[in-house]
């Protein structure tokens, strides 16, 4: 009898809301190695005044946002350390929405992206109720706890597994299609195998999982990715996980030669805010996202957005930001880049040199990937 | 490739393009040991030097040195020293005192800086310099100030201008004017092209990518006359990086990657001012044809120029409306208008000529693998 192959979860209103990034604190409980938020402090916290001018240009200005719907998200640092702040500017988003009667009103989410440490505190948990029809919440467990506690550490150096899995079957219960994010760096490869099977193991059904973009990348590490997703691929497959699991490494459309030109990137499509009210085109081009190069703000809450700095961001296509070696690769499809990382990286203050970094690990996934699909349909038929 | 460098010899020059001077009390002329060099440099490079002037009257021997070499002078009309292979800078109304300079000997090529706010006058100002010029640069200097206020005085100053020049044709005298008369008769992008075909010195021996960056930072050169220049992304600096404007047909536009830089932060991004501004030239451009085209019959001889409905190609390229296709075919269309009337045989052996191996990528893409089973 064929068998369904699961696919992930439906992000809501793919490509038609628009997201409005609130970067709540520059705090985290956390200090992961590999993350990108290089200027982590406990100063900087956004106002409720910066968030309510926010809010008033962004819902007072349809002709700059003309989108159907929207996704009001709330990040850190950790978003959670802000949860009386957060609870106050969805009150006032709602507020506003009704008062003007807003098409956002009827459409519209609360997104976060948490380390899941305060998610069963009594202020996170009564927010949930309060806005529970409205939310999505992702909280991010990066596997086995050998895996997880290797990177995702409080300054001590102690690990955060206990703490975050210990709220994983409440997050679970209220959010039963949700996935969580899987970063990976140089020295977790040899854990990926066995955290995805862990992740599936706790009830975790859907997994998006990427490798850094930075330059980290060791020789040999390609194969030990590529090692390592054949040993999952096959798991997936003698176990039939397939049915109603999911993990983002293997994609039926990924490692084919592009066919398009477009931007794999959605920065300044998205709309970012930081704690001083500077507007960004997405929260990696923050000022404490940055390591080489000055954070390029596209406006702020007081003056709203400069236009004609966003212009290079929706005029940004493949082709012109690609390597030649990018634009004629055979397996070209899938390979992601990260337009705030590539601008961190480039030899001068442009978005348009893309960082190839992870040019092997993309290629070892692509091999990895079509052995998955090679066995999986020819178990149940394509 | 670099054809020609531009020289500032003075700190104090005149600014012939849209950049101011940044601290004008600085009055650092250039010193004769390095101008000899540059100018060594030059030659054996074999490139062409454009001179820019200031207030200061050069030594003698500055002016020897400076004619070893082919050259230009770009000189403020306001201290007009020289009149052959000199462009005059008009810059406000100090210069504009001084026509009369213009009116001995033959005519030259003149640079015209106007701001916005001056703009109401620019169709009088066009008239007061006919006959003194053969071909006027109209250089707007504050383009990102532009709003839509201003974008309405200039269309209808360049209406003005229009029928001026139409006259002028009309008579025979077949003068330029960039803003009106240089889309009629182009069939590719023309633009400034800083740091591409041409590299400025600084009086501090430095190289940038124009003078405007050197007043912006002098501390950001490309290297000095001793050593490597290197321009770093430098491919952000050719049409065919630019996003926007490889999909445009504002062909005379200046394309002025400073200005992409200081407004949007970019080198390859044109401001939506700069894109409206290149646009209503253009249409200026069309609607000067369509009115002395047959009058002076080059009809058969200049493509028209089609009309479009948008000032900003940016809106077309970021409309969600519009299909990949349907924009692919517009631009398409667009950039090729000068080519339609060519017959394909002869076309594609201009391919041919060209690259033969864009015909083999053509019959990849068009020409269907014959299968001998389907017989439909």
């Amino acid at each position: 009898m064929k068998k369904n192959i699961a696919k992930p979860p439906a992000i809501w209103q793919e490509s038609i809301a628009k997201t409005v990034t609130f970067v709540v604190t520059e705090d985290c409980q956390l200090r992961c190695h590999y993350c990108y938020l290089v200027g982590k402090n406990s100063r900087n916290k956004m106002s409720f005044d910066v968030a309510r001018r926010s809010i008033d240009y962004i819902t007072g200005n349809r002709d700059v946002f003309p989108e159907k719907s929207i996704i009001w998200d709330f990040i850190g640092g950790e978003p959670f350390l802000e949860i009386e702040l957060i609870d106050e500017i969805c009150d006032y988003i709602k507020s506003k929405l009704r008062s003007e009667g807003h098409p956002w009103l009827e459409s519209h989410r609360f997104s976060f992206t948490t380390n899941g440490i305060l998610y069963g505190s009594e202020k996170v948990q009564n927010f949930i109720r309060k806005n529970g029809p409205d939310l999505s919440i992702g909280v991010t467990i990066d596997g086995t706890p050998q895996k997880h506690d290797m990177h995702r550490v409080y300054p001590s150096g102690k690990g955060s597994y206990n703490d975050t899995v210990r709220n994983i079957p409440l997050w679970l219960d209220q959010f039963p299609v949700s996935s969580t994010k899987v970063t990976v760096a140089s020295d977790d490869l040899p854990y990926i195998r066995e955290s995805v099977l862990h992740l599936y193991g706790i009830g975790i059904k859907h997994i998006s999982i990427n490798v850094v973009f930075e330059d980290v990348w060791k020789e040999g590490d390609d194969a030990i990715l590529e090692e390592q997703l054949v040993g999952l691929a096959d798991r997936i497959i003698d176990e039939e996980l397939y049915t109603d699991h999911t993990c983002s490494f293997f994609s039926e459309t990924i490692g084919r030669p592009r066919t398009d030109n477009n931007n794999w990137c959605g920065a300044g499509k998205m709309l970012a805010i930081d704690c001083r009210g500077d507007f960004y085109p997405c929260h990696r081009f923050t000022p404490f996202s940055l390591v080489n190069r000055k954070a390029p703000p596209v406006g702020n809450c007081f003056e709203g957005i400069d236009r004609n700095k966003l212009r290079p961001f929706l005029s940004l296509d493949l082709v012109t930001q690609s390597p030649r070696e990018c634009i004629d690769c055979k397996v070209a499809t899938g390979c992601a880049w990260c337009q705030g990382a590539n601008y961190d990286f480039a030899e001068t203050d442009t978005i348009y040199q893309r960082a190839t970094y992870l040019c092997k690990m993309h290629k070892a996934r692509v091999r990895a990937n079509n052995y998955y699909w090679h066995r999986l349909n020819a178990l149940i038929g394509s | 490739m670099i054809d020609y460098l531009i020289v500032i010899l003075e700190h104090n020059c005149a600014p012939f393009c849209c950049y101011d001077v940044k601290d004008r009390s600085r009055n650092e002329l250039i010193s004769l040991d390095l101008l000899k060099k540059i100018v060594n440099y030059a030659i054996r490079e074999r490139l062409s030097v454009n001179f820019l002037y200031g207030s200061t009257q050069l030594p003698p021997e500055y002016e020897m040195v400076i004619g070893e070499v082919g050259h230009m002078k770009m000189m403020p009309l306001g201290h007009a020293r020289s009149y052959e292979n000199t462009v005059f800078i008009i810059d406000g109304e100090e210069d504009l005192r001084h026509v009369h300079v213009l009116d001995g000997g033959d005519l030259n090529n003149v640079i015209l800086r106007v701001g916005r706010d001056d703009l109401v006058s620019f169709g009088a100002t066009v008239k007061s310099l006919i006959g003194r010029f053969k071909r006027l640069n109209v250089i707007i200097k504050d383009v990102h100030r532009f709003t839509e206020e201003a974008f309405s005085v200039y269309e209808r100053q360049l209406e003005d201008v229009g029928a001026i020049v139409g006259e002028e044709y009309r008579k025979g005298n077949f003068i330029e004017v960039n803003v009106l008369t240089d889309r009629v008769f182009l069939t590719n992008m023309n633009n400034c092209n800083a740091g591409t075909r041409h590299l400025t010195v600084a009086p501090n021996g430095k190289f940038y990518i124009c003078p405007a960056f050197y007043y912006k930072n002098e501390d950001n050169s490309l290297g000095g006359i001793d050593d490597r220049v290197e321009i770093k992304n430098a491919r952000l600096l050719e049409l065919e990086y630019a996003p926007i404007c490889r999909n445009c047909d504002a062909w005379h536009c200046k394309r002025c990657v400073w200005l992409n830089d200081a407004v949007t932060s970019e080198l390859n991004t044109p401001s939506h001012q700069q894109c409206v501004l290149a646009h209503l030239e253009r249409e200026a451009s069309r609607r000067f044809l369509e009115r002395v085209g047959t009058d002076i019959g080059i009809n058969d001889r200049v493509p028209t120029i089609p009309k479009l409905d948008y000032l900003d190609p940016f809106d077309v390229i970021t409309n969600r409306s519009v299909s990949p296709e349907e924009r692919e075919r517009h631009f398409a269309q667009l950039l090729s208008k000068p080519l339609e009337d060519l017959p394909v045989k002869e076309l594609l052996r201009q391919i041919y000529r060209t690259d033969p191996k864009m015909l083999t990528r053509l019959k990849e893409v068009s020409c269907a693998v014959v299968d001998l089973e389907d017989r439909e």
